[in-house]
């Protein structure tokens, strides 16, 4: 088990260093430049260079390259172009806010998508099982920014339910819950959708199984034998696509962030990207990575847990 | 059975605590929508932005600015040039403490200037400061003397003045917390810092203490909410009380809302498309002035800008105070670009587009998206135009930084452009845009009278002296044709109709010291 963790960790290195490596080359070579954001209209072309010099931008893009590496390697991500504050202190300060909005988006997700998806398998070709699926692809299609401004406008403008944005504490108080509500909706119905569909595809694998006909022989309760004994069996690809979503959830996050003014990594993202602040990009998109790797190594071990066959040799 | 009807009750009253509406008891607190998190509160290290904006509660400067763009003591009570306009003297305001307690006096103003020129504070003013100053004096604790390397009145508005990064901060506060004052703001402002959560609120508290008196909000709490139309709800729910910057498409909806107000009022901002005389055929004049006489701006600028703008004359907002209202634009008038394009060899060709030496007239403007107020929209209308004159032009719209990067390396035919001149001086203003180094000047308009004009201007003490040069400067720079102006932007804000005594101030600076919510 701690070989098999141990090399699912090292398979995940060469993935960040490919993610550093491409995001530092996308960064520069994307036209713009933060120093004249910096300087005000009328600065001269010598402060711009000053600028640079101060900065460090006026070496040349190995240099850059190989002093960030050695930088990252002592855990110092630089500090912001834009607000001078060390990379590090940003991201820990937000990373929270994210982590609860990804959090309570999965769980969302899976709470409206799972059973949606059992009862679709269950009542194959019914009514109900036709408006899901519809339901489904256009869940799946609503783009995030339009459906979280029609939440606001429904939840906060018209009803005055929810807050319109903004955190207000922390997730177990009243007021965290309620303003945590409707960016994780935001996020979760898309990936509900998505979750939905591949619960009723594997169940729908599972419920033609023999054993499912010899529980329901046996005279098991039909909900029994769905709930434990199929979705048990079914689960696995759904909880590989929950790994998968967690990076999808963490890319609608820029979106969702920046409609609901959630204090969180993706809406700073927008920002040091609109401004190239290349140091924090860098060390956001670190985590990023760092974040889904580490997912999908949990998913990957949990199946050890979830199905016996799954071994670790 | 009755266990399940339990459990259902009990969700219900869940739901309906988590939906219900949340009432907060306020005690005159005042919250601001802004448009993003501050960036620093290290002003000395910033240019523009939120940061400089909330700035402006915290801290104070030398000299302050009226609603009108007029100067106003502000730390310093009052101040004098020498004659010759190379020695500049404040006197300053007494009594006076910082928010930690420590005592402001001519040492502090010292303080903070030494630090702007220090290279090790890496402030964006930092070589143009040192440059303009050769030392600063204080003769007594009431008495800063700044000697000046070259007679320079504009100097006020370039460094001393609030548009600029001269804010005092307490020295004591700089060296308690070094780089963290920008997290630890402590001035001399009607507000004091109090807590930052980073992306959610910066939370400030009355200064009783304010030398102007105590201000009548106990708290302004300032939230980042980037989207302009979740701003918008939060406004019209109660979880804001102001906006800072409303879009011009929200304005006539906020209007027509009597739970809201909006505040408008014309800034020294100037927006138009310039030119690039490095590239052809923009060299000749005569193309100039045709392009600029087939463009119908007048109309354009009404039915694109509605009340977000006002038309501009010339190139010099009409708010500053050196601008010439003398100045006569090109005008709407394709009959005269005809015959200028004539008188220039250029001819219609077979496909309805001017060509001269088999040279069709085409060209490309540079715009950003959204970035400056309807810049894509009048960008699209002035190709239009031209379209239809004979002038083939196509578009560039790109998104904002790579715009200021292309804009300033002058890779560009023509480019709609613009900003605040914040400073009304007659020698400050848009004119530094064709002068010297400076990293605006992309647009290859070189004229030794202008530049003489302009020179003069900065270094003349006596106000009418240098507005006749202004005038004068403005006269070269419209003959010249340089760009097609379009609009002076007005300073837009909306907060919610219970907000009393908010003065709109026509610089852009927040001042919220009589602000009150009405029951």
């Amino acid at each position: 088990m701690t070989v098999y963790a141990i090399r699912k960790v090292l398979i995940g290195i060469p993935v960040l260093i490919a993610v550093v490596t491409l995001v530092f080359l996308i960064t520069r070579l994307t036209p713009g430049d933060p120093v004249r954001q910096l300087l005000p209209p009328d600065a001269s072309e010598a402060d711009v260079i000053q600028m640079r010099k101060y900065l460090g931008l006026d070496q040349s893009l190995p240099q850059q390259y190989f002093r960030y590496w050695e930088r990252i390697l002592h855990g110092d991500f630089g500090n912001s172009i834009r607000t001078r504050r060390p990379v590090w202190d940003e991201l820990v300060s937000r990373i929270p806010y994210t982590a609860e909005l990804a959090l309570v988006a999965i769980i969302l997700s899976a709470l409206i998508g799972v059973p949606i998806g059992v009862y679709s398998a269950i009542r194959q070709n019914t009514v109900f099982d036709g408006v899901m699926r519809v339901a489904a692809f256009v869940g799946v299609s609503f783009p995030s920014f339009w459906l979280g401004t029609m939440l606001i406008l429904l939840f906060a403008l018209w009803l005055g339910w929810l807050p319109a944005s903004g955190c207000d504490g922390p997730l177990w108080t009243l007021a965290g819950f309620r303003s945590v509500l409707l960016p994780a909706l935001t996020l979760a119905i898309g990936s509900a959708a998505s979750i939905s569909r591949m619960t009723r595809s594997s169940m729908l694998e599972v419920i033609r199984q023999d054993y499912i006909t010899v529980a329901k022989a046996k005279g098991l309760r039909e909900s029994r034998v769905h709930w434990k004994h199929s979705l048990k069996n079914g689960f696995i690809p759904v909880l590989t696509l929950l790994g998968m979503q967690f990076g999808f959830l963490l890319g609608g996050a820029v979106i969702a962030e920046t409609i609901f003014a959630w204090p969180g990594l993706g809406q700073l993202a927008v920002k040091a990207i609109m401004f190239r602040d290349y140091p924090l990009i860098q060390g956001i998109v670190f985590f990023f990575a760092a974040s889904v790797v580490l997912v999908n190594l949990l998913v990957d071990l949990s199946y050890v847990f979830i199905d016996p066959r799954v071994t670790t040799s | 059975m009755q266990r399940r009807l339990w459990i259902g009750i009990t969700m219900l009253m869940l739901v309906l605590a988590v939906f219900a509406p949340m009432v907060s008891s306020a005690d005159n607190v005042i919250i601001l929508g802004m448009e993003e998190e501050p960036e620093s509160f290290d002003v000395h290290k910033i240019s523009g932005g939120v940061g400089m904006t909330i700035g402006h509660l915290i801290y104070d400067y030398l000299i302050r600015y009226g609603p009108d763009g007029e100067r106003l003591p502000g730390l310093a009570e009052s101040w004098e040039f020498s004659e010759d306009a190379t020695t500049l003297t404040f006197h300053l305001r007494a009594g006076v403490t910082f928010h930690d307690g420590s005592k402001f006096d001519a040492a502090a103003v010292k303080y903070n200037f030494d630090r702007l020129m220090d290279p090790a504070t890496g402030s964006p003013r930092q070589r143009e400061l040192s440059n303009a100053v050769v030392s600063i004096e204080t003769p007594d604790n009431l008495t800063v003397i700044f000697n000046l390397a070259k007679p320079d009145v504009a100097f006020i508005g370039y460094y001393v003045g609030e548009v600029t990064n001269g804010a005092i901060i307490s020295p004591t506060a700089i060296e308690k917390y070094g780089d963290k004052i920008a997290s630890h703001p402590v001035g001399t402002g009607p507000f004091k810092f109090v807590s930052w959560e980073l992306g959610r609120r910066v939370v400030l508290e009355r200064n009783e203490d304010f030398w102007g008196g105590a201000p009548l909000p106990s708290q302004i709490i300032v939230r980042p909410i980037p989207d302009a139309s979740t701003r918008l709800v939060e406004l019209e729910t109660g979880g804001i009380h102001y906006i800072y910057k409303v879009e011009p498409a929200q304005m006539d909806f906020i209007v027509n809302d009597p739970d809201l107000t909006l505040y408008t009022k014309p800034s020294t901002s100037l927006y138009g498309l310039w030119f690039n005389q490095n590239r052809e055929p923009f060299g000749d004049l005569n193309v100039r002035k045709a392009i600029a006489l087939a463009i119908d701006v007048d109309t354009i600028v009404e039915v694109l800008g509605g009340n977000a703008v006002v038309r501009s004359q010339g190139p010099v907002p009409v708010l500053n105070l050196g601008h010439n209202p003398n100045i006569v634009e090109p005008g709407y008038n394709q009959a005269e670009a005809k015959r200028l394009l004539s008188n220039s060899g250029w001819a219609l060709g077979s496909d309805g587009v001017y060509e001269k030496d088999g040279q069709k007239l085409e060209f490309t403007i540079l715009s950003g998206d959204g970035h400056n107020i309807q810049d894509k929209q009048i960008s699209e209308a002035a190709q239009d135009q031209l379209k239809q004159f004979g002038i083939k032009v196509s578009l560039r719209i790109v998104e904002h930084a790579l715009f200021m990067s292309e804009q300033m390396s002058g890779n560009f035919d023509m480019v709609f452009l613009g900003g605040w001149f914040t400073d009304n001086d007659p020698a400050r203003g848009p004119m530094y845009l064709y002068l010297g180094d400076t990293q605006y000047n992309v647009f290859g308009f070189v004229n030794e009278d202008l530049q003489a004009a302009f020179t003069t201007a900065r270094s003349v003490g006596d106000f009418e002296l240098r507005k006749a040069l202004a005038w004068e400067a403005q006269e070269i720079i419209n003959d010249a044709v340089v760009a097609v102006w379009f609009y002076n932007a007005n300073i837009v804000a909306a907060a919610t109709s219970n907000l009393k005594g908010y003065e709109h101030n026509g610089i852009g600076f927040l001042r919220l010291e009589n602000v009150y919510l009405a029951d």
